[in-house]
């Protein structure tokens, strides 16, 4: 071993961070001391759980976020246009709209929209499900609009799409959707409520790309050479993984930026696209509204240092983290009903207790 | 107070009882650091070798004034020195491995380097404060690590790093709290040097 300064302080990071607490054996050594000079003393070394030091406590929990998910202000409409504000509902087959002659849209079966904008600047609110559009070049300007981005053409075919569950606060945490937009011809631009603004063109080979307003960091990789992430989106059961598109450039430094910042088990929003593969265009993460709360529910998977609760109201799948102790998660099982107090630190939710429910 | 007892004719110096006592209260928790420092590892390692180090003391013939606690505290630390090479010897397919040159240079470390004049407390008060200069990623990986005793393959795997990588960082994070450290304590040794606007990291 080294005893340079790198090994100071090693030791100190160690003693200060708690580890188990010292007992003095000094009764011990007078025991001894008085019995036979070269006798150890007998002892019992009790094991002590580690103690949390006090500089790590207040750490993290930096205030909340999320996003207000900007939807407004298209409604600005000529005196002529009849179409503004219109509400269009396609229920149980698909529906076929033309907007001013120079863009069609058709309605999947479960969709609605409303149109708004004004004459040869269309923009179409997408509240759920499916449209697909044909939009004619040099007219004029079109978009859809949802909260999870926007969409803007000139003159191209696209289908988009917008799935997913709203929770019952309404925060941005608890709601789970997910966007994506199909490119048929032409260029397609997307912009979301958190920056990012991706160009999907044929040339660019980017047929489809999309956003996951909310989703766990299941796993990922920071190796330079080949690094990914892999999402468990809110509204899906299983993950899916994004590489990052080796394309070089300031747009792949500022994409290992942000990787560089996670931690399995975030909770993060990203933008993909695909072409042979499913590529990465942005991610981030999200931090909840409260630094701390409860929850009960069903335990759907975990680890030793981890569980993922489904809420027993229904909402969505979250990660919650050992402590330090993490024999606290020991004896749960899948499938156990439980109700957790958890506190956001260091990048995510941890266990502050934990105790068992039946119904 | 009688510190010592001086077996009359042959020079020798021993220590009795409640002076072991004393000792012991005055030492037992540098001792303890001293042997955590050159590697001793687990606590009851430690222990063991915190009560060899005194029952040593106690058997030792040639104990120093005690009432000179700095040279006290370098004659214990001597002993947990060879009390810790024999236990390297001893358990050879351990991960720590020591010798008397490598021991040597911990020594100069600790005294020099660390203790100082003032038992460590200049250190540990810098170090304390370059703790809070890390970046919330430095922070977050330290806790993990040395608090929550994630291994470096577990870090890695958690955080998407290689190995390496999670080695180089800690590498690179201790690096710069020991060079904070040594600026802060630096423009403290200065006299109009002032510690408190010292940029730690």
């Amino acid at each position: 071993m080294d005893y340079d300064d790198d090994r100071l302080i090693d030791f100190l990071l160690e003693k200060t961070a708690g580890s188990e607490p010292r007992r003095s054996r000094a009764k011990e050594i007078l025991a001894a001391a008085a019995k036979a000079p070269t006798q150890r003393a007998e002892t019992a070394r009790p094991r002590t759980r580690m103690r949390r030091a006090a500089w790590f406590l207040p750490l993290a929990a930096a205030a909340s976020i999320v996003a207000a998910v900007g939807i407004a202000y298209w409604m600005r409409s000529a005196s002529v246009d009849t179409l503004s504000g219109k509400h269009i509902v396609a229920l149980t087959s698909p529906v076929t709209q033309e907007l001013d002659d120079y863009c069609q849209i058709t309605l999947d079966s479960n969709s609605s929209i409303v149109v708004g904008g004004g004459i040869k600047a269309r923009k179409v609110l997408l509240e759920s499900g499916n449209v697909s559009c044909s939009v004619a070049k040099h007219v004029g300007s079109f978009a859809i609009e949802c909260e999870l981005g926007t969409v803007t053409v000139h003159g191209t075919k696209f289908s988009t799409h917008l799935n997913g569950v709203r929770g019952s606060k309404g925060a941005a945490e608890d709601s789970a959707r997910s966007l994506s937009v199909e490119l048929i011809e032409g260029i397609v631009a997307l912009a979301t409520p958190w920056g990012g603004n991706t160009i999907l063109s044929e040339e660019k080979g980017r047929p489809k790309y999309g956003a996951i307003s909310s989703g766990i960091l299941d796993d990922l990789s920071k190796v330079e050479s080949d690094p990914w992430v892999s999402v468990i989106a809110d509204d899906e059961t299983e993950p899916v993984k994004y590489s990052v598109h080796d394309a070089g450039g300031q747009d792949r430094k500022e994409l290992m930026q942000s990787i560089k910042l996670l931690y399995k088990r975030n909770r993060v929003r990203l933008i993909w696209f695909q072409t042979d593969s499913i590529n990465l265009a942005a991610i981030a993460m999200v931090e909840p509204n409260t630094v701390s709360g409860s929850v009960s529910g069903s335990v759907i998977r975990k680890n030793e240092r981890w569980i993922d609760i489904k809420p027993a109201n229904g909402g969505i799948v979250e990660r919650y983290t050992a402590t330090n102790d993490i024999e606290m998660l020991r004896a749960v099982k899948i499938g156990d009903r439980v109700a957790i107090d958890w506190k956001f630190e260091s990048h995510c939710k941890r266990v502050n207790s934990i105790r068992g429910e039946h119904d | 107070m009688n510190w010592y007892s001086a077996s009359p004719g042959n020079g020798e110096a021993r220590v009795n009882s409640e002076q072991l006592e004393q000792l012991i209260a005055a030492h037992e928790r540098q001792i303890y650091d001293y042997l955590h420092y050159l590697g001793a590892g687990k606590t009851s390692v430690i222990e063991d070798l915190v009560q060899d180090t005194f029952l040593a003391a106690f058997q030792s013939p040639n104990a120093p004034t005690l009432s000179e606690p700095t040279k006290v505290a370098a004659w214990l630390r001597g002993i947990a020195r060879n009390r810790f090479l024999a236990y390297c010897h001893r358990a050879r397919t351990g991960k720590v491995r020591a010798d008397s040159a490598s021991l040597e240079q911990a020594e100069a470390a600790w005294s020099l380097e660390y203790l100082r004049a003032d038992n460590g407390s200049e250190y540990l008060d810098a170090f304390r404060v370059c703790l809070q200069g890390l970046t919330e990623k430095q922070t977050s990986l330290i806790r993990m690590y040395y608090t929550e005793n994630y291994s470096r393959k577990e870090l890695a795997d958690e955080l998407g790093m290689s190995d390496d990588g999670v080695k180089t960082f800690l590498r690179r994070t201790r690096a710069a709290l020991a060079a904070c450290v040594k600026r802060r304590l630096s423009l403290a040794g200065t006299p109009s040097g002032n510690v408190g606007q010292a940029n730690g990291l």
